[in-house]
């Protein structure tokens, strides 16, 4: 605040310029360590640092970031949402078949797998807010349903024939850089700004950290949560429809293990399964550690089943990180 | 003090489970009056309250405010029509700043768009937090702290802003001096009194009696979710108060 005192700075404890740094190392710390990692990877690979290289990893991690600015939302409100993958999966399969047997336009059909993920979400999210489900539970069974009726419409196989317009999404690109990431920058952005700039984003804030408290100052608590879980179901559909585009089909078996990668980006990116504390851009640099960890190790030719062992890692060492930050703060005060 | 009441409480009962927290009871308080609100343990002080505020929703009875009966049922509606409750344990966000706290349920924002959009005033809600704060003189430097890095005098101060921020008619406090020292105390009950004189009323619920006699006009007994009696501070002594709450009999008849 311009108001600030200087009183302020004389505030026991380290010096000024020694606080300062503290502060940039703790805001920063998943910055550097994405940067530290990347140095390591452009040491010892000669393909990492490359413009097109960067690019791959963009395009690789879109469908992650889309999931994962959804989560975010539902972590900071203290929620789970299990269902991630299995709305993709749905929003795939309906998207491709609206096209194909539907005999819809691409637009349409694209409108209409939007929506059914978002009505997916907003049920788990009618079950947590009105029926005090735990989230865990209405989106464990929104994964069975969502996923289910996806193997279903497909009877386990692909839908294929799809236009080749809608190609666009998936594989197209504007200069140099691929559709997906653009449509992944777009919701980043619209995600950043309804969390920092909406009354909504200040009160799924103040859910997470304190639900009675934002009840007794007046906030619908059910309606945030149903809001929240539809945003996230809305996200698993758009990542579904782009999975279509650039698998040029409508397949009910996708993103089975984008869940887990979704939820170690939130974590990885800051935010608390506590609930109450995170951001969106703190998410997509989870994302980034992953697809850049993956990309590296995959350069690299580390199996695969290493790149697993990396990852949690990597979690552990980040939710470490943040632990240790915290009690230096509580030291502080 | 004006002879009509600006809330009046009616009958009201309430039950948790087997438990009847509160039984028929009535409750009042004029115009720049300062109530204190006294009783044992689980006599259902603050449940009454709680009603009052509209965390709780009465089983029985009615709200009467100016004359006129008012449904209250959640806490929006109680804050629509003047009344501001102070909790005792602050009902504050710890994860969010000072300002975001202040103004939470009730954030000010500007329209873009012709209205499509409402995005949040930030610079008005800090600044005129900032004054606010000011103006209680809490030794906070800067409105953007989260409420948790805070001391527990100062989340009181933040909950206390958010209590006067807007134009209150009525402001409940539930024990607010309970976790204060002496000094803030005083300052506490001077801020009551400076209520008191712009014309807002104040019902303070409390154990220390002394606090409640030095600022309050009224005092109201609660034993075991009744009402058992009523005395003006200037006519009584703290002994009898105490007299009232350990050992008092319903004086008052149920209506």
């Amino acid at each position: 605040m311009k108001k600030e005192r200087p009183a302020d700075t004389a505030a026991s404890g380290p010096a000024p310029d020694q606080k300062k740094i503290i502060t940039l190392l703790k805001r920063f710390s998943t910055l550097i360590g994405l940067f530290l990692i990347s140095a390591v990877l452009a040491l010892t690979s000669e393909h990492f640092l490359s413009a097109e290289n960067f690019l791959n990893i963009l395009l690789q991690n879109a469908n992650i970031a889309i999931l994962a600015i959804g989560m975010t939302m539902v972590i900071i409100l203290g929620e789970i949402d299990l269902s991630v993958g299995g709305i993709e999966a749905l929003g795939c399969v309906v998207a491709a078949w609206m096209m194909v047997y539907g005999g819809l336009g691409i637009i349409s059909s694209i409108v209409i797998a939007l929506i059914a993920g978002t009505l997916c979400g907003m049920i788990s999210g009618f079950f947590v807010a009105y029926f005090r489900f735990h989230s865990f539970v209405s989106t464990l069974a929104m994964m069975g349903i969502s996923r289910g009726l996806a193997l279903i419409y497909t009877h386990g196989a692909s839908i294929y024939g799809l236009p080749d317009s809608f190609r666009f999404i998936g594989q197209g690109s504007i200069g140099p850089i691929a559709v997906p990431v653009i449509i992944a920058a777009v919701v980043l952005l619209l995600g950043h700004l309804f969390l920092t700039q909406f009354r909504m984003g200040n009160h799924i804030y103040a859910v997470g950290g304190n639900i009675e408290a934002a009840r007794l100052a007046g906030i619908n608590v059910g309606r945030v949560k149903m809001i929240v879980l539809s945003i996230s179901g809305f996200c698993g559909a758009l990542a579904g429809v782009i999975m279509a585009s650039r698998l040029n089909s409508g397949q009910g078996t996708i993103g089975e293990a984008d869940l887990l990668d979704t939820i170690a980006a939130v974590i990885i990116g800051g935010t608390s399964l506590m609930g109450g504390v995170g951001t969106i851009p703190g998410t997509i640099l989870g994302v980034l550690i992953i697809g850049v960890i993956r990309n590296g190790l995959n350069l690299l030719g580390v199996s695969s089943f290493w790149q697993m062992v990396a990852i949690g890692v990597i979690i552990i060492c980040a939710v470490l990180v943040d632990e240790i930050r915290r009690r230096f703060q509580e030291k502080e005060r | 003090m004006s002879d009509a009441p600006l809330v009046e409480m009616r009958n009201i009962s309430k039950t948790f489970g087997a438990v009847k927290a509160l039984q028929n009871v009535n409750f009042e308080v004029m115009p720049a009056e300062i109530v204190g609100l006294v009783g044992d343990n689980a006599a259902g002080k603050s449940t009454l309250m709680k009603i009052l505020s509209g965390a709780y929703v009465a089983d029985q009875g009615e709200i009467w405010m100016n004359g006129n009966k008012v449904h209250i049922s959640n806490p929006v509606d109680s804050r629509n029509l003047g009344i501001e409750m102070l909790y005792q344990n602050f009902a504050l966000a710890g994860n969010i700043n000072i300002y975001q706290n202040i103004y939470l349920g009730r954030e000010l924002t500007r329209n873009y768009l012709g209205g499509l959009f409402k995005i949040l005033d930030k610079k008005m809600m800090a600044d005129r937090s900032y004054e606010l704060i000011s103006r209680l003189k809490i030794d906070v430097h800067r409105v953007t702290k989260r409420v948790k890095e805070l001391s527990g005098g100062q989340q009181q101060s933040v909950a206390i802003a958010r209590v006067i921020a807007f134009n209150a008619q009525l402001i409940i406090m539930d024990e607010p001096t309970a976790n204060l020292g002496i000094k803030e105390v005083g300052r506490l009950l001077d801020l009551i009194r400076r209520l008191k004189d712009q014309g807002i009323s104040v019902i303070f619920i409390s154990h220390r009696l002394d606090d409640i006699f030095s600022v309050g006009d009224r005092v109201i007994v609660l034993k075991r979710g009744k009402r058992i009696g009523m005395r003006q501070t200037k006519e009584t002594t703290e002994k009898e108060v105490v007299r009232l709450i350990v050992g008092g009999e319903q004086e008052e008849e149920d209506s």
